[in-house]
């Protein structure tokens, strides 16, 4: 009796090519996007800082895919345009709560726990999530797009609309001052 | 960039390369140069370790699973023809009820304190008759099945317990309003909308980030509505609900956001888990005042220099008023905070003022849809209509 092999069946459409079949009008293929991308996408949020909200802009960011899906160009990465989206969705949510420069001083600020007697800060140490936080917006996008997002340097500097060399030092400051928590915490 | 080297040659990876290097980044051609300088150079390879392993710690961060249902709110919301272009989130929203709830609250905090009232101008000029029309709109967009929706753009339709739950507690103010038969009836239908959101648990809503706003609004609401008619099934649920409020509390004294860092609470979602504590000690339930006590300890260490409420614990420019109506309704608790007390009505006022749209729909007095500016007629309307000063 022969037996079916589940595994073996046609390859996965990637995501270009899903795209263009999304640019064409196919819902279905748009469904299979999300679910492939839900999670890194929700994650991402997360890792930027946004705990309230990341459900709410993961929604948000893939309905911007759909409506603005004729935009998209082959030429580009996906996750290059889909993270680009997904970086105006937090930054609009972050304009509903206040001006933007205000936002982005709260959100360095307002997870800073260096404010608790010492307890916060050995706790910081310990905690990826809370060292994240500590670090300024600008250099966050830049580390998460590059270390969890795993995206070039070129790919992130074309999300967050600056040059490359720029990504580089963000990203370098961002590593370095991790690894002073990273390193203090091994000496505690 | 400082190395252990003593003599760093020319081949030794300059600042930015050490983390271009441990993330992968390097074009392949540097690569293979720092590998081969690496061999043979003990301290950058020992500097090359110690950046790879704060990658490795970095990677050590577990994704969150998502939401069993997301993939399909958004199809859904697709289907629905939903326009991805919010421009307030739900947590704007919220901090907005807890300006507007807090000036509310302030009001009547202020009459028990035998102080002047000092609520904005705005807020207290709006009628009575805004009120009435914002609630004859309320009871009429009532779904079929006792509940509201959470908003025009379907993509929020998580909270739809949490502004049901709004919508309700806007219909029970005042307490002593009365009310037709059509109108109590829409009340319960309400609640038992509620009811069938809430689990075996005693939490209410789906399960996701937003679920601390809508367990402590339907608590609230609930509790509320027991106020209102004595119910022994309502009752018991409210009990089982506060059991849940109980258990998601942390140990700071705050709420989160569901599956949050344990250090993440804040003022905007404490305050609605904290109300629901409050009102039910004032209704009588026993053994919540030690956790009211600690919710309030936590909101009193959200008080900054100023005397101001600030978003955490944290300072976090410019302060709140979350939280405030909360402190303010404590009034069994002793030693309650007389000097964030004091610092609210500016407070309050000041971000009136960044916001006047928010006060000319209070001045406005109409329900429906011209006050949708913040997210949703219901939600909006249900906001507007508790804005009115007590009768």
């Amino acid at each position: 009796m022969s037996s079916i092999d589940a595994s073996a069946g046609p390859p996965e459409p990637d995501d270009l090519q899903l795209m263009r079949r999304v640019q064409g009008g196919h819902v279905a293929d748009f469904g299979l996007l999300v679910q492939r991308h839900q999670q890194a996408l929700l994650n991402f949020f997360l890792r930027l800082g946004a705990y309230q909200d990341a459900d709410d802009l993961v929604q948000i960011t893939f309905l911007r895919l759909w409506h603005y899906r004729a935009k998209y160009r082959p030429t580009a990465q996906f996750t290059t345009f889909l993270y680009t989206l997904a970086r105006h969705a937090w930054f609009d949510a972050l304009r509903g709560r206040r001006r933007h420069a205000a936002a982005v001083e709260r959100l360095a600020r307002e997870h800073d726990g260096t404010h608790d007697g010492g307890v916060g800060r050995l706790r910081l140490r310990l905690d990826v999530q809370a060292a994240l936080r500590q670090l300024p917006v600008k250099m966050r996008e830049a580390l998460v797009l590059s270390v969890y997002q795993g995206l070039h340097y070129h790919e992130v500097a074309a999300v967050l609309g600056i040059p490359e060399g720029t990504v580089k030092s963000r990203v370098f400051l961002a590593l370095r001052r991790l690894k002073e928590i990273f390193d203090a915490d091994k000496l505690a | 960039m400082r190395t252990n080297s003593r003599s760093v040659s020319s081949a030794c990876p300059r600042g930015e390369e050490w983390a271009a290097h441990a993330l992968g980044q390097l074009s392949p051609e540097r690569g293979r140069e720092l590998e081969e300088h690496l061999a043979g150079c003990a301290a950058c390879a020992a500097q090359a370790r110690s950046w790879r392993e704060v990658v490795a710690w970095l990677h050590g961060l577990p994704d969150q699973p998502c939401a069993p249902d997301l993939a399909g709110r958004v199809m859904a919301a697709l289907a629905a023809g939903a326009r991805p272009a919010p421009r307030i989130g739900w947590p704007a929203r919220l901090r907005w009820a807890a300006i507007v709830v807090a000036a509310l609250g302030l009001g009547l905090a202020a009459l028990r304190l035998g102080r002047p009232r000092a609520e904005p101008r705005s807020l207290a000029a709006a009628p009575e008759r805004g009120r009435r029309q914002a609630q004859d709109w309320l009871y009429g967009a009532q779904e079929a099945d006792g509940g509201w929706r959470a908003g025009t753009v379907g993509m929020r339709s998580g909270y739809a317990v949490g502004v049901s739950s709004l919508a309700l507690l806007a219909l029970l103010e005042p307490e002593s309003a009365p009310r037709t038969s059509r109108q109590v009836d829409s009340i319960r239908r309400g609640v038992d909308y509620l009811l069938r959101a809430q689990d075996g648990r005693g939490m209410f809503g789906p399960a996701f980030s937003g679920t601390p706003y809508n367990h402590g609004l339907a608590t609230l609401a609930l509790l509320q509505a027991c106020a209102l008619e004595s119910n022994a099934a309502w009752r018991a649920a409210a009990t089982r609900a506060l059991a849940w409020t109980l258990a998601a509390q942390q140990p700071s004294g705050g709420w989160k956001p569901l599956n949050a860092a344990p250090d993440s609470a804040s003022a905007m979602i404490t305050l609605w888990p904290l109300l629901s504590l409050i009102r039910a000690d004032e209704m009588g339930f026993p053994g919540l005042r030690p956790a009211v006590a600690r919710g309030v300890a936590w909101l009193r260490r959200t008080v900054n220099a100023d005397g101001l409420m600030d978003y955490g614990t944290a300072p976090a420019p410019p302060p709140s008023a979350a939280g405030a109506l909360a402190l303010l309704r404590a009034t069994a608790l002793p030693g309650r905070d007389g000097t964030a007390a004091r610092s609210l009505p500016g407070s309050i006022g000041r971000q009136l003022k960044t916001q006047p749209a928010r006060a000319r729909a209070a001045d406005r007095g109409k329900g429906g849809p011209d006050w949708d500016r913040i997210g949703g007629p219901v939600y909006a309307t249900a906001l507007a209509a508790m804005t009115v000063p007590g009768e």
